[in-house]
């Protein structure tokens, strides 16, 4: 089992490595440089901030700057802003994302079980297409015009939560609401599929035949295989949702990591560029062996799979 | 499937519950805005993060919002008239030819580690921001003082500039040529002090990236102090216990909000998150007139949001096209329609407020479909046939899209010409610009100071702002002329004639000049309007009592 | 679950499964008129989509304007018409490139198997940890911003779920015995992918490409909401919903009636992705 993990994390480096690679190279062929101001600004300046900042150097040496300062651990400064690194900014914003992303899961996952086995129980009736149809809302409305609606009705008409801002402890409310809800909608139909799946199985029927009641047949048998496919999603889910929503932190006004994710790319913030890529390669690939983990835990089969 | 759903529902409902009782425990009571002015902290909308603190290297206005409350200048603006008060000097004196200022620094003046700010404190800022080793953008600001543009393109030594600190109390600085409008540079955050021991321990003289910004390490000579600076969070200041004029100080600390997301900003201001936004959207202008009129603001700025026009490239290298095209966009409803807070319809390019200085009306641009189509065709492009499709080049923004939509169909209906639109990202617009890769690029500019060299100087064919390849040596001689003009009326009268020259040979196409457009609170006290929306928190109050936040 | 020998069938029952399930008729037929009413645009549109009344801007729904009109005086009518064009155009030819790359991958790399397929699917790791809105962005500041260019872009990330399931069904026939005849029989590798495990697949490749579409128009409208979306004065439902979005209070019209038919075109592609799934058997 550990040798399995080892051995995932050993295969990661190079995918690792071929990504920030991939990422560096890339980005130089994006028109316009980091330090391009509202004012316009001297050739002369420019050149002389290239050379501050090594830009002046062939892209081969600043890649193998960058690689030296990385095994380091060492990002480089934000070109951005002034007088932070990279590292800073970073650790500073993961702390935000991470906690509003592991509330966002929670309500993703709550959400999603429950709708999901609800759908499947109902999935003869009525309730049950009502139940699955509106669990498909998040991923019919984009979470743009979500997040003003809920402001609108819940901070300013029922005045309940601020309007914005990362202060008080009710702000993580709307906000990990907004964000969950894509993600709820998508355990949901899973775990619904899933369900269905199985109850259709021959081991299903036997366990009847033996005489188990309903609630245990589901509880022990259908539901432990029925939630795999939504554990498997749960990997990149939980990344995606840890590193923080462009859309969510700009409407709700968080300082979380979301918003580099788009503003690097769009400032040519070179050095954030690729502290977000490496974040985020990071956090998937940690993610994905948390969802294997689990699999194995639920499923036995799994796990002796991953003990070969 | 014959499972209990009571199970499901019996778990819903305590969810449910719970979720009631949270947002019961933590629903706000008192609206943020009124706690905080309880508190005397002041909320401000900035529209984005300061991209530095360092007064030598910051460009844009959102941080000089920040550095007016962290720094201040040999003087500093009446909020109310923009007249030159005393600050880190008490007095100055020019001489005749007004070649010379020599400033007497106020003995009161103290750093925030409560260090006196000294002469020399003037001389080692100002030279750094001229070092050529920190690259900083906006060295050309000193570039009126005496031997710095040369010492900045490092052919000199520092010693020849012409600032010089004589003991703590005297500075003297000396310029190339007069300006009348010397002063009222001084305001902007170019011209600030800096404490010289701080930079000095973090090795900033000539280094960018230190951290001597940070609120730990900052030290300040203006009404407040660096308390926090959080990226996408805020920037928050807190009373300096060494400003030499502690009774004009009246709030304990104000918080700069960076917010990019204009509805954000209005939803917040509405929940009294806020005390003054940084803007309003159009859209929701009307809104707020009717029900709030009181807390919303439409102050004329010195401003001009305008297409720069290639000159470089057929059709647009004909003045005639260039004056076609300037001459057939509607720009009332332009306003009306989508700015909707009464800005100015731009002819010309100057705002009105610098000083007395006026363009004679029949100088300025006219607006006449008629006399376009007729200067189109004898370009040779009757009825708009043979022109070839034009691209107008705007950077991404929801205030840039629709006035180029509204400018494409005004040109094709009236011209009958194809224009297509294009939108970039702010640095890959800005590279455009610079390399001439655009037909008409949206463009704007906001003075630094009230004076119209401020704006006539970017068209001249030396400037490194001139984008529109624009180069006329009849213009740069009376821009030239006006440099060394005897008296304010000579010097005044030549730059409307270089304005007029301008304007008949359209490289820009002004559209309507800037209104700075906010909501602020009624709890609000002493914030004045001026036309350079400059603010320095000094007499400026919070009065809890009274009225309470205006809702919705 | 059907034999695999008659392909035809299990692509036929997933279909017979849709137009059994109700509902799913139901959205299925929503789908076929809004995508007819949205190509036939040009001439039923009672405006051009960029026609401008500056004199009518933001008015409310009327007689002469069902929607309203926008903040320029546009019909929003023939907006969302005209860019239900541009958003099922982007949905689709983004969900052709993906499922022409990610077929073709998943195939190849099945049927390789060993070592080839190994690292096939690595290549496929390596892209799904990228952060991919940082690769799409990337993409169109790179190149540009062409309608197509965005297609591309967005197609070239949507393929590998694509991949990973065609290869997952193609490990599983290669197993089986029609194909192992095939293979008996001398038949070339290119000749069993096309005659026989892509049939097989079919039903499987449907089911993703009907939830691929809606993920690209929601993707579609994220760009919108960054500002890289089509390039104005064209619309598509994501910059309509966008714009509208923006005057949510001032203007209902100009979100609501945008945003009503995005998300039940949404709505309906994936509830009839979900209910081919079923007739699938996945």
């Amino acid at each position: 089992m550990i040798r399995y993990f080892l051995k995932r994390l050993a295969e990661a480096l190079p995918v690792f490595l071929a990504i920030i690679t991939a990422v560096f190279f890339m980005v130089r062929f994006v028109p316009g440089g980091p330090f391009d101001g509202e004012r316009p600004v001297s050739p002369e300046t420019l050149a002389a901030l290239d050379k501050y900042y090594g830009l002046d150097k062939p892209l081969a040496e600043q890649y193998f700057v960058f690689l030296k300062n990385l095994a380091r651990g060492e990002l480089g400064p934000s070109y951005k802003y002034g007088g932070w690194s990279v590292n800073e900014i970073l650790a500073e914003k993961a702390a935000v994302s991470l906690k509003l992303g592991a509330c966002a899961l929670l309500v993703a996952l709550a959400l999603g079980l429950l709708s999901g086995f609800a759908a499947a129980a109902f999935s003869k009736s009525k309730i049950g297409a009502a139940i699955s149809g509106f669990s498909l809302l998040g991923i019919c409305l984009p979470s743009f015009v979500l997040g003003p609606i809920l402001i609108l009705a819940f901070a300013l008409r029922l005045d309940l939560f601020n309007a914005m801002g990362w202060n008080a402890p009710s702000d993580i409310v709307l906000p990990s609401i907004t964000l969950a809800l894509f993600y709820a909608a998508w355990i949901a139909r899973l775990v619904r599929n899933g369900v269905l799946d199985e109850s259709e199985r021959g081991y299903v029927r036997t366990a009847y035949a033996k005489g188990l009641s309903p609630l245990r047949v589901y509880s022990v048998h259908i539901s432990r295989n029925a939630i795999q496919p939504a554990v498997s999603y749960l990997g990149p889910a939980a990344a995606a949702m840890m590193t923080g929503s462009f859309v969510v932190e700009t409407i709700f006004q968080i300082p979380g990591l979301g918003r580099f994710f788009i503003s690097s790319a769009l400032d040519n913030d070179y050095t954030m560029i690729m502290g977000c890529v490496m974040l985020y390669s990071a956090f998937i690939i940690i993610f994905n062996l948390i969802s294997d983990f689990l699999l194995a835990l639920i499923n036995p089969r799994i796990a002796k799979e991953m003990s070969k | 499937m014959k499972l209990g759903g009571g199970k499901f529902f019996a778990f819903f409902a305590v969810c449910a519950a719970a979720l009631s009782v949270l947002c019961a425990a933590c629903a706000p009571r008192k609206t943020p805005s009124e706690t905080a002015a309880e508190n005397g902290a002041l909320l401000i909308g900035n529209a984005a993060d300061p991209s530095g603190l360092d007064p030598s290297l910051t460009t844009g206005s959102g941080e000089y919002k920040i550095l007016c409350g962290l720094f201040e200048g040999l003087v500093r603006a009446d909020t109310k008239t923009l007249a030159a008060q005393p600050a880190a000097a008490k007095s100055w004196s020019v001489s005749d030819d007004g070649l010379k200022y020599v400033f007497e620094m106020d003995e009161n003046a103290k750093w925030s580690d409560g260090s006196r700010v000294s002469a020399k404190d003037f001389e080692y800022a100002w030279k750094r921001i001229l070092n050529p080793a920190l690259g900083a953008e906006y060295a050309s600001m000193l570039f009126v003082v005496k031997n710095a543009q040369n010492y900045n393109a490092g052919k000199i030594s520092a010693d020849e500039v012409g600032v010089r600190a004589i003991g703590e109390d005297i500075l003297e600085v000396r310029l190339e040529r007069p300006v009348p409008y010397f002063t009222s540079m001084l305001y902007h955050n170019a011209f600030f002090p800096l404490p010289r021991k701080t930079l000095e321990k973090f090795g900033a003289t000539t280094r960018r990236d230190t951290r001597w910004t940070r609120p730990q390490n900052m030290v300040c000579n203006g009404p407040f102090v660096l308390e926090k600076w959080s990226i996408n969070d805020r920037v928050a200041l807190r009373r300096n216990p060494h400003f030499r004029a502690k009774e004009r100080i009246h709030l304990n600390r104000v918080e700069f909000l960076p917010i990019s997301n204009i509805n954000t900003e209005d939803r917040a201001f509405r929940a009294g998150q806020l005390h003054i936004t940084d803007s309003v959207a159009p859209s929701r202008l009307p809104q707020a007139l009717k029900t709030a009129p009181e807390t919303v603001r439409r102050d004329k700025w010195l401003g001009v949001y305008y297409y720069l026009v290639n000159t470089k490239n057929p059709p647009l290298d004909d003045p005639r096209v260039r004056r076609a095209l300037a001459m057939s966009i509607d720009r009332r409803a332009i306003v009306d329609t989508f700015l909707k807070a009464g800005q100015d319809a731009a002819l010309s390019f100057v705002p009105d407020g610098c000083d007395s200085y006026l363009l004679p009306k029949g100088k300025k641009l006219s607006e006449n479909v008629a006399a376009a189509r007729r200067l189109l065709s004898e370009a040779g492009y009757p009825d708009g046939k043979n022109f070839p499709t034009i691209r107008i080049t705007y950077n991404t923004s929801e205030q840039h899209k629709p006035i180029a939509e509204a400018v494409q169909q005004m040109w094709r209906k009236n011209l009958g010409i194809n224009v297509e639109l294009y939108n970039l990202s702010w640095p890959a617009y800005l590279s455009a610009r610079r390399n001439g890769e655009f037909d008409i690029a949206r463009a704007s500019w906001v003075g630094d100071y009230a004076a119209p060299e401020n704006f006539l100087d970017i068209f001249l064919s030396t400037s490194g702002l001139n984008h529109s390849g624009y180069k006329n040596p009849a213009y740069d001689a009376k821009i030239e002329r006006a440099r060394t003009a005897k008296t304010a009326a000579e010097r005044l009268g030549l730059l409307a004639e270089a304005e007029a020259l301008l304007l008949s040979e359209t490289p820009i196409i002004p559209i309507y000049f800037y209104s700075k457009v906010y909501r602020i609170s009624p709890l609000v006290k002493g914030w004045h309007a001026n036309l350079l929306d400059h603010h320095n928190y000094l007499d400026v109050r919070l009065e809890p009592s009274g009225k309470t936040e205006t809702k919705k | 679950m059907s034999e695999p020998e008659k392909p035809k069938g299990a692509f036929a029952e997933a279909v017979s499964a849709v137009l059994r399930d109700k509902p799913a008729a139901a959205c299925l037929a929503f789908l076929g008129v809004s995508v007819l009413l949205c190509f036939l645009a040009p001439i039923i549109a009672p405006f051009a989509h960029d026609e401008q009344n500056l004199a009518l801007a933001c008015s409310a729904p009327s007689a002469t304007h069902w929607f309203g009109t926008d903040m320029l005086g546009r019909d929003i009518l023939s907006r969302v018409l005209y860019g239900g064009r541009i958003s099922y155009a982007v949905g689709l030819l983004a969900t052709a490139v993906a499922m022409l790359i990610g077929v073709s991958y998943g195939m190849v790399s099945g049927m390789a198997g060993g070592r080839t397929d190994a690292l096939m699917m690595r290549f496929v790791d390596i892209v799904y940890s990228l952060p991919f809105t940082i690769f799409v962005i990337l993409l169109t500041l790179a190149f540009g911003r062409s309608l197509w260019l965005i297609f591309a872009a967005i197609g070239a990330v949507e393929w590998l779920t694509m991949a990973r399931i065609v290869r997952g069904i193609t490990l599983d026939l290669k197993s089986r015995q029609f194909v192992e005849a095939a293979v008996a029989l001398g038949q070339t590798k290119t000749r069993i992918m096309l005659r026989h495990i892509l049939p097989n697949a079919l039903g499987s490749i449907l089911v993703c490409a009907a939830l691929t579409v809606p993920s690209v128009m929601l993707l579609e409208s994220f760009l919108s909401f960054l500002g890289l979306g089509v390039q104005a004065p064209l619309p598509s439902w994501g910059t309509l919903v966008k714009d509208g979005a923006e005057y949510m209070e001032d203007a209902p019209w100009m979100l609501v009636f945008p945003a009503l038919f995005f998300s039940l075109t949404l709505y309906a592609l994936n509830r009839v992705g979900e209910s081919l799934s079923r007739g699938v058997g996945r």
